[in-house]
């Protein structure tokens, strides 16, 4: 959790303390919605999943015992969610248009454009557990060992869906490599 | 395995999620298997491309759209520029302003931005107030410390502000970290400052919180060195204002020489004494059963110790008492205590383990053999001494181990040194040792003293002029002296028989 200690903010939470729901949210938002995106591929649905996911995080965790890491549990609350939405949802993706100024890359990129799509579509193509696990490992660097707690699935699972995936996208992805 | 169940491996081994045995029949397979080693390029193709072209989250553009002020971001920003760094490179590492504090002039762009960083600190907005004040911390200048300690007083900064205060080393420890104190929300990582300069002021501050109950710091007292605590709490166990907390600290705290001080203590102050002994009894923790242990050895508290102990049983000292009886100054008295309460197996084991020692085994023979504990007699017999102690057993078991160990070869000299007139039924096992030369003349011995007068015809063929002994235990079996051969000895034996 950063500079927070799960412990701290959690005793804060479960005696009322007001600021620790927000220190919670300003530290897990960008996860939960990272996580959210990319399982639904639609910002304005990660959106809700994150709203979602909050509410329900400050509906239960005055009376959460910790029985898992604070960011396992509250991940498992996101994943299901955008699960659910993506089930829910009959939105097509939106691409984004009209934002402020993309986030540079990091790694000198090719300089075909159509790339980042090609391969957001493939992602997007996934079955939702496939996408889900495969998310949560590849992008949200999660142990296979933690997506098996938050998709309460077995670790064996995880490790089959995980090559399902990428046979997948490596199948849809073959002339980019 | 099948070449499915390989590939599905090779997945794992791009995720680093293989076992290092798994990876080993992996690569064992690949050098074999063409079709696999086709599917692992594959895929790891597939996730060199994937983390080459990571697809940007349009929530991320929201997200930088929306906290675009956050301070976090924006301090990046500005330390990459000033770094001169482009955007596509790796960001810049965290700036230490505490250990190299930067040089203000040289740098407008950070400034810019800790001021900015500062506002925001200051806003409405709680997450941008906190993730600002977080910014500050790990990448600050001294520009801003008047900010942090005014966000020291919103309920939303106060833990990151101290927390950037302290990186830089500019808390002052008895303005900000001693009332931090008093703050749930700053009390651990005050305490924690305190513990960490281990001096008497330091604790003097943790052991006043910890007199107005907070456990924190309670905790934190404990880990204070004996050298600083002891003096300390001592002084403190004199007054009347937490003197209850210095006494559990010193029954708590690390190390031995704070027992000592306690035990000092408590021989000049009754109320010390009762306070310390009724709390290390309740207490039930190794620290506090030392300072019991110690207590119980010591000359002046040792009654009280016992009485405090009345109920307590000893098995639960038993580790303490072990250690405690390896030390000489200690063992004497703690032998005493366990004698009393010899009754208790746990105190028998122990003393048990003093039947070594000459100068305590006949009292700790005794106090098992009271509790018909047969490990002293062992003991006792082979070394020969002491041998009064056995009177302490019911006399039936005691005639049976005698003649027990009148059976065995090791046991059998220490055995016919302790028959007694109590132990007249074992002239049976007596009467064949007359034949082994060297002892036959502490078995005469024997049979003289356990009046065993059934004995009398076995030591007359073994009368001559030179063995006095046997002729001594006769006169004392037959009360008459009948002479100094076999034949007068067996012409008594005849008059008396034939004519009674």
């Amino acid at each position: 959790m950063g500079t927070m200690d799960e412990a701290i903010v959690l005793a804060a939470v479960q005696r009322g303390a007001p600021e620790a729901l927000a220190l919670l949210y300003g530290r897990f938002r960008p996860l939960v919605f990272s996580a959210a995106f990319r399982i639904t591929g639609d910002a304005n649905v990660a959106e809700d999943v994150v709203q979602e996911t909050f509410l329900q995080v400050r509906e239960a965790l005055p009376r959460w015992r910790p029985q898992a890491r604070l960011s396992t549990w509250i991940y498992r609350i996101a994943v299901n969610e955008a699960l659910d939405e993506k089930r829910r949802s009959r939105r097509r993706p939106v691409p984004e248009s009209g934002c402020a100024e993309p986030i540079p890359e990091r790694a000198a990129a090719p300089s075909d454009p159509g790339v980042s799509d090609r391969i957001h579509d493939a992602v997007a193509q996934l079955p939702a557990r496939e996408k889900a696990v495969f998310v949560l490992r590849h992008y949200e660097g999660m142990a296979l060992a933690e997506i098996a707690e938050v998709l309460d699935v077995a670790l064996g699972t995880v490790k089959a869906t995980l090559h399902h995936a990428l046979s997948k996208l490596a199948d849809r992805l073959r002339d980019l490599r | 395995m099948t070449c499915a169940r390989y590939q599905e491996w090779a997945t794992l081994s791009l995720y680093g999620e293989l076992e290092p045995g798994e990876e080993r029949a992996l690569e064992a397979h690949l050098r074999e298997c063409g079709a696999c080693r086709e599917v692992r390029e594959a895929l790891a193709g597939t996730v060199r491309l994937l983390k080459r072209r990571s697809a940007p989250l349009p929530g991320a553009r929201r997200a930088w759209r929306r906290w675009a002020a956050a301070a976090a971001l924006l301090l990046g920003a500005a330390v990459a520029r000033f770094a001169g760094r482009t955007e596509s490179q790796a960001p810049p590492e965290p700036v230490r302003t505490a250990a190299a504090p930067l040089p203000t002039t040289a740098l407008p762009g950070i400034l810019e931005t800790e001021d900015r960083l500062c506002a925001l600190m200051a806003g409405t907005d709680p997450f941008l107030a906190l993730e600002a004040t977080e910014s500050l911390g790990r990448a600050g200048t001294r520009r801003s410390t008047p900010a942090l300690r005014a966000a020291l007083g919103r309920p939303v900064t106060r833990l990151a502000a101290f927390r950037a205060l302290r990186a830089r080393g500019e808390l002052d420890l008895a303005r900000d970290v001693v009332p931090a104190l008093g703050d749930p929300t700053l009390r651990r990582d005050a305490a924690a400052i305190l513990t960490a300069r281990r001096t008497a002021a330091a604790l003097a501050a943790l052991f006043a919180a910890a007199v107005r109950g907070d456990e924190t710091c309670l905790a934190a007292c404990r880990s204070f060195p004996a050298s600083v605590a002891g003096p300390f709490l001592a002084e403190a166990a004199g007054r009347e204002d937490g003197r209850g907390t210095a006494i559990g600290l010193l029954l708590s705290t690390d190390g031995d020489d704070v027992r000592e001080v306690l035990v000092r203590l408590a021989r000049a102050d009754g109320w010390i004494r009762a306070e310390a002994l009724a709390r290390a009894a309740a207490a039930r923790e190794a620290r506090s059963d030392r300072f019991l242990v110690l207590a119980l050895a010591d000359a002046e508290l040792g009654t009280s110790a016992r009485d405090a102990l009345a109920d307590v049983p000893v098995r639960r000292l038993r580790a303490p008492l072990q250690a405690a009886l390896r030390e000489d100054r200690l063992r004497a008295p703690l032998a005493a205590f366990l004698q009393d309460r010899a009754g208790e197996e746990a105190a028998r084991d122990l003393l048990a383990g003093l039947l070594g020692d000459t100068s305590l085994r006949p009292a700790a023979a005794r106090a098992l053999l009271a509790h018909a504990d047969l490990r002293a007699v062992e003991p006792l017999l082979l070394a020969g001494d002491d041998l009064e102690a056995l009177d302490a057993l019911p006399a039936a078991v005691r005639r049976r181990e005698i003649a027990r160990a009148l059976r065995s070869p090791r046991l059998r000299a220490g055995a016919v040194a302790a028959v007694s007139a109590a132990d007249a039924s074992v002239w049976r096992d007596l009467v064949p040792l007359l034949r082994v030369e060297s002892l036959r003349a502490p078995v005469a011995a024997a049979l003289s003293r356990s009046g065993a007068t059934r004995a009398i015809p076995f030591l007359i063929p073994l009368v001559s002029p030179e063995g006095r002994d046997v002729r001594e235990a006769l006169v004392a079996l037959a009360g008459v002296d009948a002479g100094e051969t076999a034949d007068a000895w067996n012409r008594w034996w005849n008059d008396r028989h034939l004519n009674p």
